[in-house]
């Protein structure tokens, strides 16, 4: 898998040998490419067009339509889920920008997800570099224990977190109480929100270490065995090589994992109320409820268009950083 | 083979992930019309009614509801397919829609189109956005030929459901008020008598202060945090919670966080928290918290939803310790007005041929007919509708064998109805709850003094709910 992704990205990234970036522009570059790849694969100058027909009707269906129309209702005062409507032009957006809530809605949710985003990758590197070391007895186990919160969705990790964190009958509260700290987890905005990316690490470090082993387990030993010789102890070989070989798959967790922290983390929040005082009110929770218990759609629809494209700022300045930083074989 | 396993696997995760993806962004999320228009789409297209065991020319009666877990099961086996089995020419199809809140949004979106339903059961908080939605027309103009008499219903439980013309524009479906859950043993175990117990706010913290020294409980009271008892409290001295008599009397514009009423109950509350005596998880509308507590003898006493009897009976017997029940308590020096209807209500929507919505009609009134009336109350602990089954109840000696069911319907019975106890009607009430148990968590939480953070909420709730009118008018 992950060297199908390498190889991929490779193959539709890297330039044509001896190009330099200044010289042509790179859009004549890539057009020539794909004129040549027409020429010889399809004689038929139409072949293309059917071939992309489905995805391109595919992705209208259920990705271009919905953003238009989205777009089109965050113009709107929407009322009776959808009964109502009245033209407001952008007063949905110069709402969401003067009401002074919204700016601390915004810092919390950049911090949960940042944290959620960098705990999630670094603690599933770490275990996938423990668990495939030699000689680990019972690696396979530990993998299945540590893969298994993958199967439980975010809304059923939310409540057993809210139980496990109870404070009267928790178990979290019944380990620490000997030690004489009885936290009232739910009742403090900073340790609420602590529960909550508790929450979602615990959910998704399986995920991304499914991904990381798959990707060691396909890493050259002949890379690594000739590093060895060198004298690299096991510290440079991994700093030095492993995590290098590793990048295309970092880059690739690391924007699945930013769409969840934004997005999936939606159900945690639903479970613990947005409480305390907005405490683990994000901004993917603001929208629904927005929407759905305050039957303000096009006010929705606009904090929704604003979340939509602050993610895809992000996962575009991942991409175009990782294109420098990430080494495909 | 390990390493091809662990590809497939992953694969596997990158198309679930995908999907994953598509259903969360959020425009498609948001995108409510196309999402409910597909999901009605996919069970409710064209139904057969021979599929409900109806012959092919019956009227299929759709009936929307939020009721999960044993009652879904009982509304649709006892309820609907009883109906259909019994009645000629007519079958329903009840569905369970989510939430108290899709069905709403679902009924609303759906209307005007081949997939509405006939009957919505919608919230009390729904009431106003039902009205105004203009998709239901009220049971006192569809039933034109006389189907349901409001008279039979318990005065107390229609009257919620009265609109200006004093006729009923949703019919009583499952109606419940808050009372007080007692330890019987905990109570006798800390010298308090569980036959006596305590009424008043100052009453329970004495109490309290006994079970706390005399038995080795660290807490004594539980309550959710939810603004439904905070209004309950504050129904219960008299008060309304918005003006023009709770939006009764014209529409509400104002909602009157601040009286003195609410004040007192806020401050009560915080009391408890700062004594140690309300025991609590600290999660918003958390209603499990309560219920364990008391499962696990943690507490004495919780203020819950009289639907929830049972369960504390049932609960507190696996404990070998007996339920007691109690009125919802009220501050020391206030008068006691009784407690506001809880639950949801039958709505009609107005959109479909005259004989459909003459059988919809049969079937409400079916309903609430004593004998499906008198074991739906068995069942669930919520209300009986109407006078004439709480008679019967009582002939057959059922609450003298369930005494803890009596004291709610004692409460039901003894409210006095008022606009302030017949509840408020307004705009934006889901989200004036919420706004409410921002000035309680602001209270309890960060100690904030009750009276400022009641105020703030009324300024945030006032301006939502005059935005609502507003775009309403």
């Amino acid at each position: 898998m992950a060297q199908t992704t390498a190889q991929g990205e490779a193959t539709a990234t890297s330039p044509p040998p001896g190009s330099d970036q200044g010289s042509k522009p790179p859009r004549k570059r890539r057009t020539s490419a794909f004129a040549h790849t027409h020429e010889a694969t399809f004689p038929q100058r139409g072949a293309a067009f059917w071939l992309l027909l489905p995805t391109v009707i595919i992705l209208s269906i259920f990705l271009y339509y919905p953003m238009l129309r989205t777009f089109w209702m965050s113009l709107y005062n929407i009322r009776f889920y959808g009964q109502q409507r009245r033209f407001v032009g952008f007063d949905n957006f110069v709402r969401l920008f003067t009401d002074p809530g919204s700016f601390d809605a915004v810092v919390r949710t950049a911090v949960i997800s940042t944290i959620v985003i960098v705990a999630t990758i670094s603690i599933a590197l770490f275990l996938a570099a423990l668990l495939n070391q030699r000689g680990i007895r019972g690696a396979r186990i530990y993998r299945l224990l540590l893969i298994w919160p993958l199967a439980l969705s975010t809304a059923i990790s939310g409540i057993v977190f809210l139980v496990l964190f109870n404070p009267n009958f928790g178990m979290v509260n019944a380990v620490l109480a000997p030690f004489g700290i009885e936290p009232e987890w739910f009742r403090d905005r900073t340790l609420a929100q602590t529960v909550m990316i508790l929450t979602l690490i615990w959910n998704r470090v399986g995920f991304n270490l499914v991904f990381y082993t798959a990707a060691y387990q396909s890493l050259p030993s002949e890379t690594l065995e000739a590093a060895l010789v060198d004298g690299a102890n096991p510290w440079q070989r991994f700093r030095y090589i492993t995590f290098h070989l590793l990048s295309p798959m970092t880059l690739f967790l690391l924007v699945t994992s930013t769409v969840f922290a934004f997005f999936d983390a939606y159900a945690v929040a639903e479970v613990f109320g947005g409480g305390p005082l907005n405490a683990t009110s994000i901004l993917i929770y603001e929208v629904t409820e927005n929407a759905f218990r305050d039957d303000r759609i096009g006010l929705a629809a606009a904090q929704s268009l604003l979340l939509f494209l602050a993610v895809a700022f992000i996962t575009v300045v991942q991409l175009r950083q990782g294109r420098k930083r990430v080494t495909y074989q | 083979m390990r390493r091809g396993l662990l590809a497939l696997l992953a694969m596997a995760l990158v198309v679930a992930a995908c999907g994953e993806d598509a259903a969360d962004e959020p425009e498609d999320a948001l995108d409510g019309e196309e999402a409910e228009d597909d999901a009605a789409l996919d069970d409710e297209d064209d139904v057969d009614p021979e599929d409900l065991g109806g012959d092919p020319d019956d009227i299929v009666i759709t009936f929307w509801h939020g009721l999960g877990g044993d009652d879904e099961v009982y509304i649709e086996e006892e309820l609907a397919d009883v109906y259909s089995e019994q009645t000629d020419g007519v079958v329903v199809n009840a569905q369970n829609r989510g939430t108290y809140e899709e069905v709403l949004d679902q009924s609303i979106t759906a209307a005007g189109t081949d997939q509405a339903p006939h009957i919505a059961q919608l919230y009390e908080i729904g009431t106003q956005i039902a009205r105004d939605s203009g998709i239901f027309a009220p049971i006192h103009e569809l039933d034109t030929e006389g189907a349901i008499d409001p008279d039979e219903y318990i005065p107390a439980v229609a009257s919620y459901y009265q609109d200006e013309t004093g006729g009923l524009f949703s019919a009583p479906f499952n109606s419940s008020n808050p009372i007080m859950m007692i330890n019987r043993d905990i109570f006798e175990e800390a010298g308090l008598d569980p036959d006596d117990p305590p009424q008043r706010f100052g009453d329970i913290m004495d109490a309290c202060d006994t079970i706390i020294a005399e038995t080795d409980l660290d807490g004594c009271f539980g309550m959710p945090i939810h603004s439904w008892f905070f209004e309950q409290m504050v129904a219960n001295q008299g008060q309304v919670l918005a003006n023009n008599d709770n939006g009764r009397d014209g529409r509400a514009d104002e909602v009157l966080l601040d009286s003195p009423e609410a004040v007192a109950v806020m401050e009560w509350w915080q009391e408890m928290d700062a004594e140690g005596y309300w025991t609590n998880s600290g999660a918003r509308e958390d209603w499990d918290d309560p219920r364990t507590l008391m499962a696990e003898g943690q507490i004495a006493m919780s203020i819950d939803s009289t639907a929830s009897t049972r369960a504390y009976q049932d609960s507190l017997a696996e404990l070998d310790n007996e339920l007691g029940t109690a009125f919802l308590p009220i501050p020391d020096d206030a008068e006691r007005n009784g407690t506001i209807i809880g639950g949801a209500s039958l709505y009609v929507l107005e959109d479909h041929p005259d004989e459909e919505i003459a059988a919809a009609m049969e079937f409400i009134n079916w309903l609430s007919e004593p004998e499906q009336d008198m074991a739906w109350h068995q069942f669930t602990g919520y209300f009986p509708l109407r006078t004439e089954s709480r008679e019967l109840l009582e002939d057959e000696g059922w609450f003298d064998e369930n005494p803890n069911f009596s004291t709610a319907i004692e409460q039901l019975e003894q409210t006095e109805v008022s606009p302030a106890t017949q509840g408020a009607i307004m705009g934006q009430f889901p989200q004036i709850r919420s706004i409410v148990l921002d000035a309680a968590e602001a209270a309890l939480f960060e100690g904030q003094d009750p009276a400022d953070a009641l105020s703030a909420s009324k300024d945030q709730a006032d301006s939502v709910l005059q935005e609502y009118n507003a775009d309403v008018e």
